[in-house]
């Protein structure tokens, strides 16, 4: 089950808050419950610790009134939850977009000042978790799991192009079909994490099913978003096969 | 280093024009001050200088966050680049909630990435005419987080393609920029880059990682 919790101190927005989340899981029949509704940070904090395995949203307000800021209680939320899904809810005035964002790695923020479109922004934010949720629990979608800052980024197969590995020693950039990202890791390992992946050249370990072309004379492979990894004489044979 | 001098000019020359308006507008308030002509005063004061004031003080907000980095090259680069894009009437903010006092790389390999980075952002912004540059400073338990995001076109190549070394968006002798900036931080070992094109914007995230015992 998808843990949903919201911290607000605003009793009046807090009920709002509710509604929305509630309707949303009856209507969708989503396998999610509002687990926790409080004012209080320590609440949500000491429910995690007495359930380690929750998979939860969090909707926090970011000014809450207590010791700690809707910032600091998301922080401590990832060190149990590392994967949950946070999203701020704030006024405007406390807007610095990018901080939210990446600080904790938030999935969303929403801002209070528009209050038409809230719902609909916490409906996507429900979605998106329950989606996100299913991949995980099914393992219907195979998922790569790489550390990137302090955050634990899953990425699906399908979405890889390839592996390139990096001009320093465990410096691997993965390439997918709209993002590069570097990372620490060694190149000959990532040929093991699926079959669909294939060490095509010493520093190249390409997706199989994501080739668009193969060039043989130029000895390099075309991928479905044009980006190009190089392969060996070799591999290109073991390609064909 | 030229690139950096050429900034800190720039920079330089802002601030010179701001003491010079500066000094135009209390020249202005002392005539109608002389002439005890209270009346023109709040007239005047409201009808242009309080206009401006908000617009400075706008333009101040979304760089505020600036007297934050402590590292005077960093800040000095971010500052003139901003101040740059801002002067073209582009929509660019900065922001950082907590004190940036060091970094674990190199100042000047870092002052040039910032300005390849930058310089590159406002150029895509310039020919759209529209769009937003947000760059934000975020330090976490082991690393800094810089991500430089702005709006992009529709039809931007692939990321690939961006980097290499002879591509760039205008014709010959140009688009050198990115390809050197990512020399630099695949070289660095605790440099990490991230670039995803979402949405018709252009997000790069470097995360530099301390280095132990520093």
């Amino acid at each position: 089950m998808l843990s949903v919790f919201v911290c607000e101190d605003d009793l009046n927005q807090r009920t709002h808050l509710e509604k929305y989340i509630n309707d949303y899981i009856m209507i969708e029949e989503l396998d999610a419950k509002l687990v926790l509704s409080t004012d209080n940070p320590y609440d949500i904090l000491n429910y995690l610790k007495s359930n380690v395995h929750t998979r939860g949203i969090y909707f926090l307000d970011v000014d809450l009134k207590s010791d700690i800021t809707g910032i600091g209680l998301a922080s401590e939320i990832r060190e149990i939850d590392t994967i949950g899904n946070i999203v701020f809810v704030t006024t405007h005035s406390e807007l610095t977009y990018l901080t939210f964002l990446y600080k904790v790695e938030a999935m969303d923020y929403i801002i209070k000042d528009t209050p038409g479109s809230i719902c609909q922004r916490i409906q996507d934010c429900l979605h998106v978790a329950n989606k996100r949720y299913l991949n995980d629990r099914t393992g219907e979608k195979k998922i790569f799991k790489v550390k990137i800052g302090n955050q634990i980024r899953g990425i699906e197969h399908s979405e890889i192009m390839f592996f390139e590995s990096g001009l320093v020693p465990h410096k691997v950039i993965l390439h997918t079909f709209n993002s590069q990202i570097e990372f620490y890791h060694t190149i000959h390992e990532l040929a093991n994490i699926g079959e669909e992946f294939y060490r095509c050249h010493k520093s190249f370990v390409v997706n199989k099913t994501n080739i668009k072309n193969i060039d043989r004379v130029g000895k390099v492979i075309e991928m479905i978003n044009g980006e190009f990894c190089l392969a060996s004489s070799r591999s290109i044979k073991g390609l064909l096969k | 280093m030229e690139r950096y001098t050429q900034d800190i000019e720039n920079h330089y020359f802002e601030l010179r024009k701001f003491r010079h308006d500066y000094q135009n507008i209390l020249t202005s308030l002392e005539h109608y001050i002389i002439q005890e002509d209270i009346h023109g005063l709040k007239t005047y004061f409201y009808s242009n200088i309080k206009k401006h004031s908000s617009d400075i003080l706008n333009k101040e907000y979304r760089l505020k966050d600036l007297s934050k980095i402590k590292i005077s090259p960093i800040k000095s680069i971010i500052a003139s680049k901003l101040i740059y894009a801002q002067d073209k009437e582009l929509n660019a903010s900065f922001e950082a909630l907590d004190t940036i006092g060091d970094i674990s790389m190199d100042t000047v390999l870092l002052v040039r990435i910032l300005g390849i980075f930058l310089d590159n952002a406002i150029e895509e912004l310039l020919s759209l005419e529209k769009g937003e540059l947000l760059i934000g400073m975020i330090k976490n338990a082991d690393h800094v987080l810089i991500i430089i995001q702005n709006t992009c076109r529709k039809d931007i190549p692939n990321i690939q393609t961006l980097q290499k070394p002879n591509f760039s968006t205008k014709t010959s002798g140009r688009g050198l920029g990115l390809s050197n900036a990512l020399e630099i931080i695949r070289l660095c070992p605790n440099v990490f880059l991230e670039t995803i094109i979402e949405d018709r914007a252009f997000l790069q995230k470097i995360i530099i990682y301390d280095k132990e015992g520093e």
